[in-house]
């Protein structure tokens, strides 16, 4: 079998990664390039007995030596295990993809171009004499749309044909026409054998000043200073006599070439969509309605996902609920005063998957219109109309959709927060946006916020959910310029250099291969971990367990109640029917199930549906659920609901002692001696510690150990029972919204940052953050006797003025030299 | 004058670049070339960044980057 590597090369979004999945379908491998944090995605094909690995590399515009990316695919491209390049062009925006052709032209080796898009160029009115290109080039060319999986075959031949003879495909179309005699005479002194790569490629590169090239030159070879001397007088008469410098010269060729070739093959070309462009932009960028549009492609981007995507989980919840009900089932049944183990483990389990599933309408809508914006072309206007605002605060225009779809103020979440700074190019401001982005307010927050809220600030609670709202987007502006300042200082930044290209109009296909894309990985990654979380919470829950003195006194209450229900149904008619254990058992599922299911539906049509289903499963027992005017079924049915509601009670107490005692109640106990400063006693910390995994939890929990015996939760329970001031409240709340993101999000830093470094730091930075911000309110407010409100709208003023102040501080700019 | 001072819809020449590093190669890849027309399309509404045409593409840069490039009217 023949080995082949194929190195697929070109400019960001011209449809490389569509290529390499048409290659490689599913059998693709990411692993990391040594020391940095880039993807180094590969795959491998076989095809007419050769075996062929292709490599995507970074998308580039360029091969300078300033950035990981370029370093990194021009390394690759130039070992020589690498066998062929593939270069993606994007056949609608040919002159700028193939200024990269150009350069790849310098590298002397074999190459297949790949003229994706060719769909959409045909829409835009172009149309390509390929066949005359590739006279021209000398390389071969090649037509897809990868999205449509057309031209897979003719690559794949293509490969085989280039690798039987290389260098028939090594192009030589580009020559720097003056610059060439001194390009050639450079050549000559440079010996071939201590480069793997091209003379003519090093030449070049001396010419273009390119620092790790000429470092290269130094270390091997001994006559360096005498070539970099002799470089240097060339270029200061190429300078005299031509009056432009070889490296503004060599740019202004690859762009003469690009141009050339594009007139050339060109058969059809339509006046640019520029005009319209122009005429949109004059509009969407206008001074005075900028802002106001943009505010206004928020607020749809906002009502059309969240709002009207929450209402759509109306109709989806019942849906999960009866995933759940379907897998409990699997499991063993209830017994009368205990549920077995594997059945709370799955009822856990499932619970806390429904509560990541069930965002799945608000994502594939906010997904999709995200996936509208990109294709239509208008991120990058809206990074150029908030750029001013954010660079303040160490951020990037580009930073704006993140934070909106973190939720700047109604709420949001930051799994797409975080996924949104993918595209980001400044690495620095990316680093911040990633790290601050969740500070903003989560959507599974609002509960929380609404519950504490409606139990301790009943008459304020408008101003105080405006205030814990919009606090977050301060905090979060203070914390990313507080990072720019230290720990990111180091971090590349890259000039905003951006290109505002022409509006396109999207293709459904494009549109939905993005939304799944993303679907896809929110689940893979998300749902698999926090799955695997689920399971620890549960383990750290349930153990060590109830202490045996305790135990008995529950079986007790147990026996209790059961006689309870016996004495009072014992002259009943029906009372041979369920005098035995199990068939009380069998009733108690039984009922429990018939509810569980008559509380999924709202329509009458299916409630009667499941009541007829559930008449044949046990006529008796339906009897007894829906006595209707029957009086001894009735009297079994007021008996049986009272044994159900001490049995859920009992179930209550015994899952509070169990907390108590578990591992997970311990570290609630054990974090007290700190976190008694700002008020919060273990029960907080349990709920705190058990929305790590789904924010949602907290809810519950907090419900869970402050409910006591009512069967409802009712949120004044913590007010009466928790012992806490409306101040405790607040730093309750404070804290709440700025804990650590939820485990999810935790995942999706570790995606793309590829660091679990950075992970536990965006973990730990807003705990401690939380944790001092909380003892600090509370600490002052009781110093100062404030109220909860007052309190709060001090720290408000507090924080805004800070975070007006730091933006002041101009930012650290790491200049890079090599 | 440097590039940011254009008025809005002139068109003016490059004439020098004092940039470096990854800057000055950031916009040669765009086509910031001495001899290159560039136009003056807009300014963002916060005033920072603006937007110019070179080489018929729409390019936005920060005015502090701009500074960095000389031109001059024709």
């Amino acid at each position: 079998m023949n080995n082949i590597q194929v190195a697929l090369v070109g400019q960001p979004n011209c449809g490389k990664s569509t290529i390499f999945n048409m290659l490689t379908n599913i059998k693709q491998h990411i692993a990391n390039y040594p020391g940095v944090t880039i993807d180094k995605k590969s795959g491998t094909f076989n095809y007419n007995n050769s075996k062929i690995e292709v490599i995507d590399l970074p998308g580039t515009y360029s091969f300078s030596s300033y950035s990981v990316e370029e370093k990194i695919t021009r390394d690759y491209i130039l070992n020589k295990d690498t066998d062929i390049i593939i270069n993606a062009v994007d056949a609608s925006n040919l002159r700028k993809n193939l200024y990269l052709t150009m350069q790849l032209f310098d590298m002397h080796k074999p190459m297949i171009l790949t003229f994706n898009m060719m769909d959409v160029a045909k829409q835009n009115g172009l149309e390509f004499d390929l066949k005359k290109l590739e006279k021209l080039t000398n390389s071969k060319i090649i037509q897809t749309v990868a999205a449509k999986k057309e031209g897979l075959s003719d690559i794949k031949d293509s490969i085989i044909e280039v690798k039987k003879d290389k260098l028939k495909y090594i192009s030589n179309a580009l020559d720097y026409k003056y610059l060439q005699k001194y390009i050639d005479l450079v050549k000559e002194l440079i010996d071939n054998d201590s480069f793997d790569v091209s003379r003519h490629y090093i030449s070049v590169k001396l010419f273009e000043n390119d620092q790790q090239v000429i470092e290269n030159i130094k270390k091997i070879n001994p006559n360096a200073n005498k070539i970099l001397d002799y470089v240097q007088d060339l270029k200061n008469e190429f300078k005299e006599e031509f009056n432009i410098s070889t490296e503004q010269y060599i740019v202004k060729i690859r762009y003469e070439k690009a141009d050339e070739f594009v007139k050339a093959c060109t058969v059809k070309s339509k006046k640019q969509n520029r005009t319209l462009s122009d005429k949109v932009d004059s509009i969407v960028l206008n001074k005075y309605l900028a802002l106001p549009i943009l505010g206004l492609i928020i607020f749809t981007l906002y009502q059309l996902s969240i709002v009207y995507g929450y209402e759509l989980t109306n109709i989806t919840w019942p849906i999960l609920a009866w995933l759940k009900t379907t897998v409990i089932s699997f499991f063993p049944a209830q017994n009368i005063d205990s549920i077995p183990y594997l059945t709370q483990f799955a009822t856990w389990m499932m619970n806390s998957i429904n509560a990541l599933l069930n965002y799945l309408p608000i994502f594939l809508i906010l997904f999709f219109l995200i996936a509208l914006l990109e294709d239509v072309g208008y991120m990058p206007r809206m990074a150029f109309i908030l750029d001013k605002l954010f660079v303040k605060f160490g951020l990037h225009g580009e930073s704006t959709l993140p934070l909106v779809l973190s939720g700047i103020f109604a709420g949001g979440c930051a799994v797409p927060g975080v996924m949104a700074t993918k595209g980001m190019n400044d690495k620095r401001a990316q680093m911040a946006t990633m790290l601050t982005v969740p500070l903003m307010n989560c959507l599974a927050k609002i509960p929380f916020f609404t519950l504490i809220l409606a139990a301790f600030f009943k008459e304020d609670m408008a101003i105080m959910m405006f205030l814990i709202s919009t606090i977050t987007i301060f905090v979060a502006l203070l914390v990313s310029k507080l990072l720019t300042l230290s720990v990111l200082k180091s971090h590349e930044t890259t000039p905003f250099i951006m290109e505002l290209p022409s509006y396109h109009i999207p293709t459904l296909r494009g549109l939905l291969t993005k939304v799944f894309d993303r679907i896809w990985l929110y689940l893979k990654k998300i749902v698999t971990i926090v799955a695997a979380v689920a399971v620890v919470l549960f383990v750290l829950i349930q153990f060590p367990g109830i202490s045996k003195e305790k135990q008995v006194i529950f079986n007790s209450k147990a026996e209790d109640m059961q006689k309870k229900f016996y004495t009072s149904i014992q002259d009943n008619k029906y009372y041979s029917h369920l005098d035995e254990k199990t068939e009380l058992k069998d009733f108690i599922n039984y009922y429990n199930n018939y509810k569980s299911q008559r509380m999924n539906t709202t329509d009458a049509k299916t409630a009667k549906k499941i009541d007829l289903v559930f008449k044949e499963k046990n006529e008796l027992f339906f009897l007894f659920s829906k006595p209707k005017r029957n009086k001894e079924a009735r009297k079994i049915n007021k008996a049986f609901k009272k044994l159900i509601r001490t049995r859920k009670a009992l179930f209550r107490e015994v899952k509070n002692e169990k907390v108590e005692n578990s591992a997970l109640g311990s570290m609630g106990k054990f974090f007290v001696p700190v976190t008694q400063y700002a008020g919060f006693d273990w029960k907080i910390n349990v709920a705190f510690l058990s929305s790590f995994a789904a924010r949602e939890s907290s809810v519950a929990t907090l419900g869970a150990l402050y409910e006591g015996n009512k069967d409802t939760f009712e949120s004044n329970s913590i007010a009466s029972t928790g012992g806490y001031s409306s101040l405790g409240a607040v730093a309750i709340m404070i804290f709440m919204a700025l804990t650590p993101p939820c485990i999810a999000t935790m995942i999706m830093i570790k995606v793309q940052t590829n660091s679990y470094k950075w992970m536990a730091f965006a973990i730990s930075y807003p705990m401690i953050l939380g944790l001092l911000s909380a003892i600090f309110i509370f600490q002052i407010g009781n110093i100062l006797n404030l109220t909860g409100v007052d309190a709060m709208i001090y720290f408000y003023i507090f924080v805004v003025t800070i975070t007006m102040l730091v933006s002041l501080i101009p930012n650290y700019k790491k200049e890079k030299i090599c | 004058m440097t590039l940011d001072q254009i008025q809005i819809n002139k068109t003016a020449i490059i004439k020098e670049i004092n940039a470096q590093g990854m800057l000055l190669q950031k916009l040669y890849d765009m086509g910031f070339i001495e001899g290159n027309k560039i136009k003056m399309i807009r300014k963002s509404p916060l005033q920072d960044p603006i937007e110019v045409e070179i080489l018929s593409y729409h390019i936005s840069l920060r005015i502090q980057e701009a500074q960095s490039i000389k031109v001059s009217y024709e």
